[in-house]
């Protein structure tokens, strides 16, 4: 355990104490911004337009700022992280194998796992990191209403979970190289192949095929923590799908033990 | 020579696999695929039995069993980890966390899925652009994940056109076909609502009920007293259509000459007394009430006279005909369709028949009713309709007179008649004032056509036809003016410079 705080506090210290992980951050905070500006200014439209509608024919219409804005926001806030997870994960073994320390790491009293787990749960903290300065939104939304609370824990859960699995990948593309590019480009390039997997599937749930390839997509398991219901399929994906990325990564470190 | 090996290896890969590729893509062994896999299989099995020597030299390394036994460990947790996910697949736990339930089914669809023993294949023909797609796919979903037996898919009618129209026979955008090995039923948008209501979760319930429903219950139409032609659906004035409805709900529709018998046939589950010319003679009347009393269920559709008011029948069971005609000339009734004699109502009794009915009903030249005992108005009119008692000069125009019946009045009105029989079932009896409403001409105007199935089906005890709440969306609105929103433009801008200035910080502490 004390071995796996020390790596986990040496990737930590690599990503805050530079201008790393502030870069990252405010990155993905405007871009998230820009969404959350344009989803609010589109709610508060329809929000007039609807009250207006309502007062000319009597009918009451009702609004509600979880279902039309939250998750909406929360699904973009998935999109943005596919691009900044390569961005976080590249480094990761990529760095100690260019620098040479990956060397030290294999020969010292650490086992695999240490070393994998320190690196993967610095990453996903940072990941955490990032997604948590969207929390701001929430509390903008709670001043100005009553949004339900539930749905949003759950939407959050999705998403942490949805970057567990992804930041796990990462880590493991980017222990295959020494160049963080490279890593970050084929990081970007499976997780955009585990999103857009669910397009070859369509809307049924007749075709065994189609219902295996929708059940890979990364997305398709996001969907249900963001309206606010709690799946436990979605759970054992996630999970399973990181333990899997971290096992690869396992498999990787391991070979480079014996392949030299 | 060794490259020339390790060259036709991999071309022989490549060969194995482009093969398989070609084969998935044409579905069938294709002379090219066939030749393409057997040329790489020869090229890959030549090699290693030429170079045998050498590939049991590298099998043996330590390196290649390193390999190996990597490629076969992953492959096991591989396998593991799509076992677990296939279990949790089948054996879910599924929580909505919204307050109102909003993405889960009702109770009543959840236990009519839970008991489903037989396949439901849906198909839905919509067209891709259309936004309701997802909407209806997130509502089957929820069905699928309550049980696996309910499958569906989505065809575009455009794309599919030649399925939709020749095979299933298609005829409007959003039609569901809910089929089972036996069966086959179909929703269709309704004109009553402007045909573009995608359907809700009561609809997919009711038309799934009717798709798995077995046992075939019997409706008897009683003839000989000059009631409405049920063959007819042509004219304005006959039952074809409304017969054609009851069909569609799996009921069997047969007619009866109560003159000929003493007691209605046991397999009977409704009797429809269509609006006859004459009245019944004392012993039809006499089997009837019997009937009630044994449990069975009676819909009485009446008209203004010279047609029979049924009093004599009717008044034990506390319901009486007036002797009017209901005219309702307020603007409002005029502004959804309506005209004086062809009162709209909008206001129904709290009872299954009506319960979330989301219809307005039209009825013309109809009587009104009074109820007492423990019947009870179904369908209501305004309160300025009233009842015409001067029928003789209803052509020269009305006005609200003395002896007139002040409105609101009951069109519909519905009872229970206590059980003569051991097993103790109510009698179930239902009285419109009006048969116009069901005829062709008028069948399908507003909610007319739902107003008569669901009387019908309360009737025949299939009650949870017509009984699924749908859900309205919570109101949660945000109270912000343009200036408030400029105001969380600049605290976002301000947490954005916050986290800046963390990492310029760092920056700085660090380069000194």
């Amino acid at each position: 355990m004390r071995n796996f705080v020390t790596i986990f506090r040496r990737e930590l210290n690599a990503y805050f104490v530079s201008p790393m992980a502030y870069v990252v951050m405010v990155f993905f905070f405007a871009l998230a911004s820009v969404f959350f500006y344009l989803f609010l200014a589109s709610f508060l439209q329809n929000q007039q337009m609807i009250q207006m509608q309502a007062q000319q024919s009597g009918r009451f219409q009702p609004v509600n700022v979880n279902l039309m804005l939250i998750r909406g926001l929360l699904m973009n806030l998935s999109l943005i992280s596919l691009f900044m997870i390569p961005m976080i994960t590249m480094r990761s073994f990529s760095e100690d194998r260019r620098n040479g320390t990956m060397e030290l790491l294999l020969t010292s009293p650490l086992t695999n796992w240490q070393i994998i787990l320190g690196k993967y749960f610095a990453a996903l903290t940072l990941y955490a990191a990032m997604i948590g300065t969207t929390l701001v939104y929430m509390v903008i939304l709670f001043v100005y209403g009553d949004p339900e609370l539930l749905p949003i824990i759950s939407g959050y859960l999705g998403l942490f979970l949805f970057g567990a699995a992804l930041v796990a990948i990462g880590i493991f593309v980017s222990s295959l190289t020494e160049n963080q590019l490279v890593a970050a480009l084929v990081t970007f390039v499976v997780m955009l192949l585990l999103w857009l997997v669910g397009a070859l599937g369509t809307f049924n749930s007749t075709n065994w095929t189609q219902q295996v390839l929708q059940y890979l997509s990364t997305i398709e398991h996001l969907d249900d923590f963001v309206k606010g219901v709690f799946d436990t399929r979605h759970l054992v994906y996630y999970v399973t799908l990181a333990f899997f990325g971290l096992f690869l990564t396992y498999q990787s470190v391991e070979s480079t033990r014996w392949r030299g | 020579m060794q490259k020339l090996w390790k060259n036709l290896l991999w071309i022989g890969m490549i060969g194995m696999i482009a093969g398989l590729v070609l084969y998935s893509v044409a579905g069938i062994w294709k002379w090219y695929a066939t030749t393409i896999e057997i040329v790489g299989l020869a090229l890959v099995f030549g090699t290693i039995f030429v170079n045998f020597k050498a590939v049991l030299q590298t099998l043996g390394r330590r390196s290649t069993k390193y390999g190996i036994s990597m490629v076969l460990g992953g492959l096991f947790v591989l396998g593991i980890l799509a076992a677990v996910n296939f279990f949790f697949f089948r054996n879910n736990y599924r929580s909505d966390w919204t307050n109102q339930n909003s993405f889960s089914l009702s109770d009543q669809t959840t236990k009519i899925l839970k008991s489903l023993d037989k396949e439901v294949q849906v198909k839905a023909f919509w067209n891709d652009n259309d936004n309701a797609k997802t909407q209806i796919m997130e509502l089957f979903n929820e069905y699928n994940n309550v049980s696996p037996k309910f499958q569906f898919e989505f065809l575009d009618v455009d794309k599919n056109a030649d399925v939709a129209q020749q095979v299933y026979q298609i005829e409007k955008y959003g039609t569901i076909i809910f089929s089972t090995a036996t069966k086959e039923e179909r929703w269709e948008p309704n004109p009553a609502m402007g045909g573009s209501r995608p359907p809700q979760e009561e609809d997919i319930t009711n038309t799934l009920l009717k798709a798995i429903r077995d046992e075939q219950k019997t409706v008897y139409f009683v003839t000989g007293h000059g009631e409405g032609d049920l063959d007819d659906a042509q004219s304005r004035e006959g039952f074809g259509i409304a017969k054609a409805e009851l069909e569609k709900e799996f009921y069997a529709i047969k007619t009866l000459d109560l003159m000929a018998i003493d007691v209605i046939p046991t397999d009977a589950s409704a009797v429809v007394v269509l609006s006859p010319d004459k009245a019944y003679m004392t012993h039809e009347n006499q089997a009837l009430t019997q009937y009630l009393k044994n449990g069975g269920g009676v819909v009485v559709l009446l008209d203004p006279t010279p047609k029979p008011d049924f009093k004599d029948f009717l008044s034990p069971f506390g319901i009486t005909p007036d002797q009017d005609v209901v005219v309702d000339p307020s603007l409002e009734n005029r502004l959804f369709g309506g005209n004086p004699g062809m009162p709209l109502v909008r206001q129904y009794g709290d009872h299954q028949i009506t319960k979330d009915f989301p219809y307005a009903t039209v009825f013309s030249m109809t009587r009104s009713l009074q109820v007492s005992g423990s019947a009870q108005p179904l369908a209501i009119t305004s309160n300025n309709a009233w009842g015409e008692t001067d029928l003789a000069n209803l052509q020269n125009g009305v006005s609200q007179g003395s002896t007139d019946i002040p409105g609101p009045l009951n069109i519909a009105v519905v009872t229970t008649v206590p059980s003569d029989s051991t097993d103790g079932k109510a009698g179930r009896l239902v009285v419109v004032g009006d048969s116009d409403f069901a005829t062709n001409i008028q069948f399908n105007n507003q909610g007319n056509g739902n107003f008569f199935t669901n009387i019908v089906s309360w009737l025949a005890e299939d009650e949870d036809l017509i009984s699924v709440t749908p859900k309205q969306m919570e109101n949660i609105p945000l109270a912000m003016t343009a200036g408030d929103l400029r105001v969380v433009v600049y605290a976002i801008i301000l947490f954005g410079l916050l986290i800046i200035g963390q990492g310029i910080r760092i920056y700085l502490k660090r380069r000194k």
